[in-house]
């Protein structure tokens, strides 16, 4: 698994439960030195025992902790440029969520190799939609739930979203846009500072 | 064919080239598009002479409408009167029978500095220009050489950490002063009922062999030192390289001043064989300090160190390629040297 995304698991629990909750989760799950790179490549057994570990120690489910992990990795104001990234993809929220399609292949053009979850937008009339997930591993739909929550205030758009399952018993993300402009959002400038 | 002509309106240009200038008939602009209007000066192209908003650099000497109509399609590079050290790239044709002419603009390669300065947005690119997606690359682009910076710099800082750590001389693959402080250590505090002896061998004329041979010649030499010293001592015994010319050898369960005497003899016979380096002959020789911790009534770390240096001081002062030993009055007082009980012959 790539080490990006083991990292983003890393920051967020160190980043919200402090670095000695940290510490024992990552002594508990035998990451080596106790540290993700976002460079290298760990076995996904590694990011499944880490997962397993921050929940007995921090008495939250997994599900949880992966929507939260997706909110953190776009809402922290250390780790800009996820977010940064993301926005590229639209002027607005809804721009956003119809260029989430093509998410896959902006992600690898930035990281060669990086697979991230394939993402269908399916409007379903009025401002709901559903967002069909496909991946290797299904629990990957809730960080993708919680990016999307992050996002959408990122946009300054109120919108409620919920992982349930549609007609064919798929797991889908349910969108429903409440309101186009809650409020103005954080700023995104295209052009970064230096 | 017939030719076919497309009426479109200010606003259908702007959307498809919003960084377009419609030119007249008599090269005044009649209208600009809704992002070069964004730029400095911008707002005022329209009803201007084109050639008074901008120069041209590529082709330089374009400087009326009959010369740019000339250009038809061709590349152009362009600056902004009010930006002179921005450059734009762009395409110009000339319109039909006389009636003008129509140049499209873009910021080619300098479009992250033109989006930071002008304060643009997503919205003032057409949808079909790659602007966005350019800007998505140099930002993924700088995100993953910043990560990859860091962990390169902790690497080289694990690097040099495991080198700091490292046991072994990395020229002749023998332990180092870091392995000889801790063996040393380990023997001193648990010596085994026969005590071990501590060899130091001081390479003569190694200095010489360096200046006049060089350095390769130099490493040569000690790789050859290695080699002997290696194969003079049991598997059990341990070999150190503790600086440039300097070893340090220990013999384990050895309090026998005859057979270690034989020893030093014959590393400093071995040492004496010239070693041949392309085709030159190298030759050295070594003096010997030695002790043995059955000397001492408390073996210590440093005392015996520093009493076997004096021991090797001897030899080089009692003229070089010799051993010298330890006394026991030495051994177990601050004030004597160590007695000659060597004289090794040499040739230099």
């Amino acid at each position: 698994m790539n080490g990006l995304i083991t990292t983003s698991l890393q920051r967020f629990l160190e980043d919200t439960y402090g670095r000695e909750a940290w510490l024992g989760i990552a002594k508990r799950a035998k990451v080596p030195d106790a540290q993700f790179e976002t460079m290298l490549s760990y076995p996904e057994d590694l990011f499944d025992e880490t997962l397993a570990a921050a929940s007995a120690e921090l008495k939250k489910s997994p599900t949880t902790i992966l929507e939260d992990m997706g909110t953190h990795i776009i809402s922290h104001p250390d780790l800009p440029a996820l977010r940064r990234l993301l926005r590229f993809c639209g002027a607005s929220f809804s721009d956003f969520l119809n260029g989430l399609e093509d998410l896959r292949d902006r992600a690898s053009l930035a990281v060669p190799g990086l697979d991230i979850p394939a993402l269908e937008l399916k409007p379903l009339g009025g401002k709901r939609y559903h967002i069909r997930y496909n991946w290797h591993r299904p629990d990957g739909i809730h960080v993708i739930a919680g990016i999307l929550r992050a996002m959408a205030d990122d946009y300054g758009t109120l919108a409620f979203m919920e992982v349930v399952s549609d007609d064919d018993g798929q797991p889908v993300i349910e969108i429903s846009v409440l309101d186009r402009v809650f409020t103005s959002g954080r700023e995104f400038e295209l052009g970064a500072q230096a | 064919m017939s030719a076919r002509v497309l009426g479109l309106s200010a606003r259908t240009l702007d959307a498809l080239m919003p960084m377009h200038v419609w030119i007249g008939p008599t090269g005044q602009i009649l209208h600009a598009g809704r992002t070069l209007k964004r730029l400095p000066g911008g707002a005022r192209f329209e009803g201007r002479a084109l050639f008074d908003v901008l120069a041209f650099r590529r082709p330089r000497k374009v400087r009326s409408l009959d010369q740019l109509l000339c250009l038809n399609a061709a590349e152009i590079r362009v600056t902004l009167n009010d930006v002179p050290d921005l450059s734009l790239k762009g395409v110009v044709i000339a319109l039909p029978a006389g009636t003008g002419a129509f140049l499209n603009l873009s910021f080619g390669i300098s479009v992250q500095e033109a989006v930071r300065r002008f304060k643009l947005d997503i919205g003032d690119f057409a949808a079909s220009d790659l602007a966005v997606e350019m800007l998505y690359l140099i930002e993924a682009n700088a995100a993953v050489m910043a990560e990859s910076r860091s962990l390169n710099r902790k690497l080289q800082n694990a690097k040099r950490d495991a080198e700091h750590r490292a046991l072994t001389d990395t020229l002749t693959g023998l332990n180092n002063r870091r392995a000889m402080d801790a063996v040393l250590e380990s023997l001193v505090a648990a010596p085994g009922p026969d005590g071990f002896g501590v060899m130091h061998v001081d390479l003569d004329h190694f200095k010489a062999v360096n200046d006049t041979l060089g350095h390769a010649a130099g490493d040569a030499v000690l790789l050859n030192v290695a080699k002997v010293l290696r194969t003079e001592t049991r598997a059990g015994d341990v070999v150190c390289r503790v600086g440039g010319d300097e070893f340090v050898l220990f013999l384990r369960d050895c309090n026998d001043e005859v057979l270690l005497s034989q020893v030093a003899e014959r590393i400093i016979a071995r040492l004496e064989e010239p070693v041949d380096f392309e085709g030159k002959e190298a030759r050295i020789s070594a003096s010997i300090g030695i002790t043995m911790s059955s000397l001492y009534d408390h073996p210590a770390v440093d005392k015996m160190l520093s009493d076997v240096d004096e021991a090797t001081y001897a030899s080089k002062h009692g003229g070089r390629a010799q051993h010298t030993f330890v006394t026991p009055a030495k051994a177990n007082s601050h004030t004597t040297l160590g007695h000659k009980s060597g004289t090794g012959a040499s040739a230099f």
